[in-house]
């Protein structure tokens, strides 16, 4: 399946506990192409997970359109989720062993996985060996997950995630607590995914050099879409709203409430500080 | 997908035995329950019949031919014959046997099978025309000797005409029986005493011209039983044959087949309804076990969801782990049910399967809903790894509330209900429900104030530890658990000792003392003595005889002197012997080996010759006469030669003079001397008219006249018929005294008259009679009735600690021994009845309810591995030392089992108190034999072990739980 165009729209996301509400996401418009690659990346709390789970159809946003290839998420029935899951979409949670079943073996894990899409569209759903020969799993379809070292098992889940083409692939710290040689082998197994499936990748991360190999680079900040960064440049973002997150340290230079003034010339937005405030 | 199951299997093993244990054990709890009561009443039935009256298992029917030459065929031309019972038929006629040597009064009797019951010791059984087997001690008497030619002269009923003889040859010498077998029917004629029967085959006795009896006995074995409705119309169709023929019938076989019906019912009651609440812990612990088996794999259903593996897969294998299991613990179930009840030989019965099965499909029930609980939530909350606590919120509590009353309602309804037994079987269970789910509400509330109290001054390890109880999620349910298991417990032990007590305490009533000897019918006068020789001083045994009357209330005569030492007879025992025995028999006892008597015969009409016969009975209680020569006219000392009175002396029992011819005589009979000279038996005591009992005259059978003389006893005697000249001494008091059970006749009617009684006192409770009946002393009414061996079914009864050697000491004394009864066997007997049986397997399953709700505690501790978040080793890293967390984890668990104690211990006593009546404790009830209300210490000590068990289970449940915590933690 070729992948997925992802598009959020004005996204937001409360949660509900006792006493007294907190809101993960304050409004994310994000586009994603199909076959992109995407790292989120953002401090601890910004929303980037939340962004993901809902992504992941795992949660229902509280406001706002997330809408998957043609489908807005956010408004499909439980059962056209499942079956979302089970054919378009691809989750790898953070923490490999979450994301199998530490009984079954790796194939088992693979073809288990294949399950609805082996149902919904019988013509797509690859073997399990050669799901597993993408991801370089090959000499392991027989054992049992939970003997895995660290990168095979993240690279096992990712292979449990693939295993029914799907055209988003979700990923949740794919690199986190992984050696580098493991590292670059999930690393290696995620382009690899793009460049021969052209599945569309988004990654929640904190490493930096997972975000540079995946060109795309989304900064979650407050809720909000921060700034991006793609090819190594930065860039600020318009939100929907017409708000643009200013990078940190401009942040830690005017302190909140400082008036700019913005003037657009020829193609130039310039913000100038009103030195009289 | 099979290998996945496997696999899954595999990784969750212990989970999958305890899952496969438990149903296992509800499988086999509800097998054992129709198995038991199919087997229990088998051997209640046996036990039922066992314990029954031979009136109650035979139906016999008897037909008294006075013509001579009467044709048996006439009567009945084919003997009825019943599946499971044994007919027995016999002919009777009596007369007298003449040997050369002697001669001996009898029954000639055949009866099928007789050969198979007696012990021939010399010779051989008589199966030939014309042969004749006697008792040993009988052919010795009358010197009838194996091979000898004897006549016997049947004779009327009562007229003592001897008829046409018969000759007979004698065969054999069999040994003296007791006759309390059933295969004799009761027949007084058969008892084996002073005229036992002689054995012939049924032509020899038909021979016999002279009024004969026959009897038709069917006698019932236990099997006749099994199928009842078949049996009631059986007897009746025999009855109805009795009737058509003549005869005679009796039978009170319906009353024991209505009591073997009860016996069934309780048994069937009361065990499906035990087992009812062991298959619901079952379930309980199953659905707690499977509840934590998928606490432990949240995360591997949030992984199929994840990756959107179609419903029915992810349902294949979530309950694979639980489902394969629950399905193979049903074969093993059934074996366990038959494990269980391998002691009373279980057979196979399709309700058992039947009944497992349900029980397996309620497991896969709790099993599956377990499951479909944990399937319906969405991916998010599958993925979260701490679950709200529930059961907090005010409907919630509402809730549990009211099924703990409606769980008390239920029970107190169930209690007094009037179903019986069975149904009231279930208050404990729901006691227990109710009282635990109150206590687990009332006291785990409190139990997180006083943990935050203890935190709040310092002491952590308390206050942690019970707010870690208070916050567990599983703890009212533990609470209840263990509160069902211990009620349960606590009611079935209670149960039990009391009905063990009330057991005891009708055998001891109904045995009458530790130990009851059956012997060899003899009279009442050698009886008393041969148990006097061996035990002087009455310290030990004392001598009884039942004593049979024609419509009279059962009598036991007693010899009351010993009745304070050996019988157990409360509140009157000590009492016994002035209450029975207010004064010394006046007896008038001769010592001498020859005996002068001074008789005066003032007037005799000529042809009349008369005799002086008097009648004695020895030391030994045998009876001897002597008599005098033919009287002559005038004053004369007349001898008579005695045997057996001259060491000890003999008593007079009667006095007689013989009169033949014209019934004309006026004599004076004076004192009696022996050789030595000494008076034996004075003027004045002869000459007291008062001394002497006469029967009661009639115009067909008038008295002579009776006159105090200064010369002694004058007698008169002028009629045109024969004249009772016949004498009693009068030794014992009249009225008799005697206590009584039940309404007291005014008299007893006996062989030759009757014996007035007054009403000592009246009692509840008779020593083997019960409620019904009365006792007399045994010596008096050897003295008033003249009790003959064949009346009588003697006993020695025996204290606790009667010597060893006591049945050879009775031997040696004349007593021959042939049985022994001891209030242990009475209880065992009263063990083997549906009562007990239905108790043994209430307390079977309060044990077993016990022990799942100690397996409910590992259950527990296995849910505690995945709420580490719960445990206080999370306090760890930040202070609390490992030694205080472990006391916290123990002292938690022991206080839910605390809780829990109090709880179990309050709805066992509302339980008994509410059930106590109804629970059934024996077949028939005697109500007038007080059921105790309380049991004794050793429920306490019980109650103690199950405590020290439960508590001991607490502790490994915390080691069980840390250890897997702290593994899960590192």
């Amino acid at each position: 399946m070729s992948g997925l165009a992802v598009v959020c729209r004005r996204v937001v996301h409360i949660y509900r506990t006792e006493g007294n509400d907190v809101v993960a996401l304050a409004g994310v418009d994000l586009d994603i192409a199909p076959g992109e690659m995407v790292a989120l990346v953002g401090p601890s709390g910004s929303g980037k997970s939340t962004l993901i789970a809902l992504l992941a159809g795992l949660m229902r946003a509280s406001a706002g359109q997330v809408r998957i290839g043609t489908v807005d998420i956010s408004k499909v029935s439980d059962t056209e989720l499942a079956r979302m899951r089970g054919t378009d979409l691809g989750v790898v949670l953070q923490g490999a062993q979450r994301n199998l079943l530490p009984y079954a073996t790796v194939r088992s894990n693979v073809w288990l996985a294949q399950r609805r899409a082996a149902q919904v569209r019988p013509g797509d759903v690859e073997s399990p060996e050669r799901v597993l020969s993408l991801l370089g799993l090959t000499g392991v379809a027989h054992r049992r997950v939970d003997g895995l070292p660290p990168g095979t098992a993240q690279r096992t889940a990712l292979a449990a995630a693939m295993a029914s083409s799907p055209g988003l692939l979700l990923v949740d710290e794919p690199t986190s607590q992984l050696d580098r040689k493991a590292r670059d082998e999930v690393l290696e197994a995620l382009t690899t995914i793009n460049s021969e499936r052209g599945t569309t990748i988004v990654t929640v991360t904190h490493d930096p050099e997972v975000g540079q190999c995946l060109g795309r680079v989304v900064t979650i900040r407050d809720g909000r879409v921060g700034s991006e960064g793609r090819d190594g440049r930065e860039f600020a973002v318009i939100a929907g709203d017409g708000t643009v997150q200013l990078p940190p340290e401009i942040l830690d230079a005017y302190p909140p409430g400082t008036l700019l003034t913005v003037e657009h010339t020829d193609g130039q937005v310039t913000m100038l500080v009103n030195r009289a405030s | 997908m099979i290998a996945m199951m496997l696999a899954l299997l595999r990784a969750r093993m212990s989970l999958a035995v305890m899952t496969f244990v438990l149903t296992a054990l509800a499988a086999g709890a509800a097998a054992t329950g129709p198995l038991y009561a199919t087997a229990a009443a088998r051997s209640a039935l046996v036990a039922e019949v066992e314990a029954a009256s031979i009136s109650e298992r035979v139906i016999a029917g008897d037909l008294l031919s006075r013509s001579r030459g009467f044709d048996r065929q006439n009567a009945l031309e084919t003997q009825p014959y019943v599946p499971g019972f044994r007919t027995v038929a016999g002919a009777m006629s009596n007369g007298k046997l003449r040997s050369p040597n002697g001669s001996a009064s009898l029954w000639l009797a055949s009866r099928t099978g007789v050969c198979g019951e007696i012990v021939v010791s010399q010779g051989r059984c008589a199966t030939a025309d014309r042969e004749v087997v006697l008792r040993r001690d009988i052919g010795q008497t009358i010197g009838a000797a194996i091979g000898s030619e004897v006549q016997f002269m049947p004779s009327s009923f009562g007229g003592g005409e001897l008829l046409a003889p018969v000759r007979l040859t004698v065969v054999g010498h069999y040994e003296p029986y007791v006759p309390t077998d059933i295969y004799w029917a009761d027949h007084i004629m058969l008892a084996s005493g002073d005229s036992p029967p002689a054995f012939a085959n049924e032509r020899t006795v038909l021979a016999a011209t002279g009024p004969m009896l026959f009897t038709t006995d069917l006698i019932a074995s236990p099997q006749a039983f099994d199928d009842r409705e078949r049996l009631a119309g059986d007897v009746a169709n025999v009855l109805a044959v009795f009737e058509a023929a003549g005869y005679d019938s009796a039978t009170e076989i319906a009353a024991l087949s209505a009591r073997i019906d009860d016996a069934a019912d309780v048994l069937l009651g009361s065990l499906i309804v035990a087992t009812l609440p062991l298959v619901i812990i079952c379930w309980y612990v199953l659905f707690l076990a499977v509840v934590g088996a998928v606490e432990q794999r949240r995360g591997e259903l949030a992984v199929t969801a994840l990756r959107g593996v179609p419903t029915r897969m992810r349902w294949q294998l979530a309950a694979a782990e639980t489902t394969v299991p629950i399905l193979l613990g049903l074969g093993p179930g059934l074996v366990l049910g038959f494990l269980v009840t391998a002691t009373l030989s279980a057979t196979f019965t399709w309700l058992a399967v039947a009944l497992a099965g349900v029980a397996v499909l309620g497991a896969l029930a709790a099993g599956w809903f377990a499951q479909w609980r944990a399937m319906r939530l969405p991916v998010v909350q599958l993925l979260q790894r701490i679950r709200r606590r529930r059961g907090g919120s005010a409907p919630a509590r509402a809730g549990e509330a009211a099924i703990g009353v409606l769980a008390l309602a239920t029970g107190y309804q169930a209690a007094t209900a009037g179903g019986g037994g069975g149904i009231a079987l279930l208050a404990p269970i729901c006691f227990g429900l109710g009282c635990g789910l109150l206590a687990g509400r009332l006291a785990l509330r409190p139990t997180e104030h006083i943990g935050r109290w203890f935190v709040g001054r310092g002491w952590l390890t308390a206050g942690l530890g019970a707010l870690a109880i208070a916050r567990r999620p599983g703890s009212r349910a533990i609470v209840a658990l263990l509160t069902v298991g211990l009620g349960m417990l606590g009611f079935a032990l209670t149960a039990a000792d009391t009905a063990q007590q009330a057991w005891a305490m009708r055998a001891r009533v109904e045995t009458g003392a530790p130990q009851v000897l059956t012997v060899l019918p003899v009279s009442g006068a050698r009886l008393l003595d041969g148990v006097r020789t061996v035990d002087p001083d009455g310290r030990f045994a004392m001598g009884v005889a039942r004593v049979q009357l024609a419509n009279m209330p059962p009598v036991l005569a007693v010899d009351s002197t010993r009745v304070s030492t050996v019988a157990y007879w409360p509140g009157f025992a000590e009492r016994a012997e002035s209450l029975l025995r207010p004064q010394e028999p006046d007896v008038l006892r001769m010592r001498g080996e020859r005996l002068d008597m001074a008789v005066n015969v003032q007037e005799m009409a000529p042809g009349t010759t008369a005799r002086i016969e008097l009648n004695l009975v020895k030391a030994n209680g045998d009876r001897t006469a002597v008599i005098t020569d033919e009287l002559r006219v005038g004053s004369g000392w007349y001898q008579m030669k005695t045997l057996g009175c001259e060491e000890r002396p003999c008593r007079l029992a009667g006095m007689t003079v013989n009169v033949s011819g014209p019934q004309r005589i006026r004599l004076t009979l004076g004192e009696i001397r022996n050789e030595a000279g000494e008076v034996v038996l004075d003027r004045a005591a002869m000459g007291d008219v008062k001394r002497w009992l006469q029967s009661v005259a009639s115009a067909a059978n008038p008295i002579g006249e009776l006159e105090s003389t200064p010369e002694g006893l004058g007698v008169r005697a002028d009629s045109g018929v024969p004249v009772d000249l016949h004498l009693r001494p009068r030794s014992a008091p009249g009225p008799m005294p005697a206590v009584a059970a039940g309404d007291l006749p005014r008299q007893l009617t006996v062989v030759g008259g009757s014996v007035p009684l007054v009403l000592a006192e009246g009692a509840d409770l008779l020593p083997r009679l019960g409620n019904k009946g009365l006792l007399l002393d045994l010596e008096y009414a050897d003295l008033a009735m003249n009790l003959r061996a064949e009346l009588l079914m003697p006993e020695v009864w025996l204290s606790a600690d009667a010597p060893a050697d006591v049945t050879e000491r009775l031997l040696a004394a004349g007593v021959v021994v042939q049985g022994r009864v001891t209030t242990d066997d009475r209880h065992e007997m009263f063990s083997r009845q549906a009562p007990a049986l239905a108790l043994r397997f209430q307390r079977l399953a309060a044990v077993a309810a016990m022990m799942l709700a100690a397996l409910g505690l590992i259950v527990a501790a296995m849910l505690d591995r995945t709420r580490s978040g719960l445990d206080l080793s999370v306090m760890v890293p930040h202070g609390l030392s490992k030694t205080s967390v472990r006391i916290g984890a123990l002292l938690g668990r022991w206080a839910l089992i605390v809780i829990a104690a109090f709880a179990g211990a309050v709805a066992a006593l509302a339980a008994w108190l509410v059930a106590r009546p109804v629970i059934p404790v024996y077949t028939v009830d005697v109500p007038t034999i007080p059921l105790p209300q309380w049991p004794g210490p050793p429920v306490a000590w019980f109650a103690v072990a199950a405590l020290a068990f439960l508590l001991s289970t607490g502790w490994v449940a915390a080691q069980f739980s840390r250890g897997t915590v702290e593994g899960a933690n590192s």
